[in-house]
């Protein structure tokens, strides 16, 4: 036959009034919680900033719009081509001998032919562009393609890689 | 060698009358046990979640508010003035009358006599998106490179925006500039009601101020008034 101990009970009791309290503490003070009013006055308060907002729909799509065209609008600006820049640096280059047949320019490339009646004219030139070719300025590369005499004329064709 | 254990009803009362005492407080125990789990932790749980909702409430709130207040400081003729301009540096569509207005009125303005058109670009796939597309143009101008240099100058100067291709001086008479002229389709926009709406910022205000330095002489050639806006939808609540 199995005894009880005789302490046990009065601590299995209070265990059960304490567990008893406590649940009945917490559940009063859940309840109690739940009458908290906070979320839905905030609900409310969102609904009326988004009420307010909605009347300012039109102003934030043109926002919208503006923000979204104008960055395109500055890649397209940065990436722009300053080929006006590099016919008047050519132009300035060109000694008053000298004269542009033709020129191509694009893909970042230029080719163009140039004549003059003055060889020594045409070796200064060659000898400002090979060292701007060296130190990367304007042009990445320089190639003399092709270099003729007709009649008077010194002819050359030079192909360059742009920056 | 298997013992059969029986247990008698006698047994049991002997066990319930010996233990009565303990059966009442091990009930509450187990029931106490049993609502902590079973309601008092998610009813915790519960709590913590709306908390959560308060503090996102309280942001969606505050941002809402200050969307409103920026908003309502932002002057509705300039926003105006603003999509106009933005609209004219990149048209929706490939405007050829507006393309072709702006090179002749740069020609007109370089000083060079333009000639020639060739359209290089159709219309393309990207027609259908909201990318950025381009047209190219493939003008042909009175002489030689010092000419080329004042139309490029004059295009890049003029609206809509464009970007110069390629040039190809053939003589000291004539050449053509290759021109890419941009546009793009209005995008097709949502916003988001946590997210805060950014007004124009400094460096957006300098890319405007710099737009309406190239607005020369188009005034009125493309009628940006009759823009369709797109629709936006509408925040999440």
């Amino acid at each position: 036959m199995i005894t009880p101990q005789g302490n046990l009970l009065p601590i299995l009791q209070r265990i059960s009034f304490i567990g008893l309290v406590v649940i009945v503490f917490i559940s009063l003070t859940l309840f109690a919680m739940s009458f908290d009013t906070t979320l839905p006055k905030l609900k409310q308060q969102e609904n009326e900033s988004l009420a307010k907002l909605t009347l300012m729909h039109g102003k934030s799509v043109k926002i919208l719009l503006v923000k979204n065209r104008l960055a395109t609008i500055g890649t397209v600006l940065k990436q722009r081509t300053s080929y006006e820049a590099l016919l008047a640096q050519i132009s300035k280059l060109i000694p008053a001998s000298t004269s542009v047949d033709a020129m191509d320019i694009g893909n970042g490339t230029i080719a163009f032919t140039i004549s003059s009646s003055s060889l020594s004219d045409l070796s200064d030139l060659l000898d400002t562009m090979t060292d701007m070719a060296n130190n990367k300025q304007t042009f990445t590369s320089l190639h003399v393609d092709d270099l003729n005499l007709s009649g008077q004329k010194y002819t050359v064709i030079i192909k360059a890689g742009l920056i | 060698m298997n013992k059969k254990l029986t247990l008698s009803e006698d047994t049991f009362r002997l066990g319930y009358y010996q233990y009565r005492a303990y059966v009442v407080p091990s009930l509450v125990i187990f029931v106490s046990i049993a609502l902590f789990f079973l309601v008092i932790v998610p009813q915790v749980q519960n709590w913590f979640s709306i908390q959560r909702q308060i503090q996102d409430t309280r942001a969606k709130v505050a941002t809402l508010q200050e969307d409103t207040a920026r908003l309502s400081g932002v002057d509705e003729g300039g926003l105006d003035t603003d999509l106009q301009l933005t609209t004219a540096a990149l048209p929706p569509d490939k405007d050829l009358l507006y393309i072709l207005s702006a090179i002749n009125q740069a020609g007109v303005d370089a000083g060079v006599a333009v000639s020639d058109y060739s359209l290089q670009g159709g219309a393309s796939a990207a027609a259908a998106t909201t990318e950025k597309d381009s047209l190219d143009v493939l003008i042909s101008i009175s002489g030689g490179s010092d000419s080329a240099q004042k139309f490029i100058t004059e295009v890049k100067k003029r609206l809509p925006l464009a970007n110069i291709a390629g040039v190809r001086v053939s003589s000291t008479t004539s050449t053509s500039v290759q021109v890419s002229f941009f546009s793009q389709p209005f995008a097709h926009l949502s916003f988001d009601a946590d997210q805060p709406i950014e007004t124009i910022s400094p460096i957006e205000q300098g890319l405007l101020t710099e737009l309406s330095s190239f607005n020369k002489g188009n005034d009125g050639l493309l009628d940006t008034s009759s823009i369709p806006v797109p629709s936006v939808s509408s925040p999440s609540q």
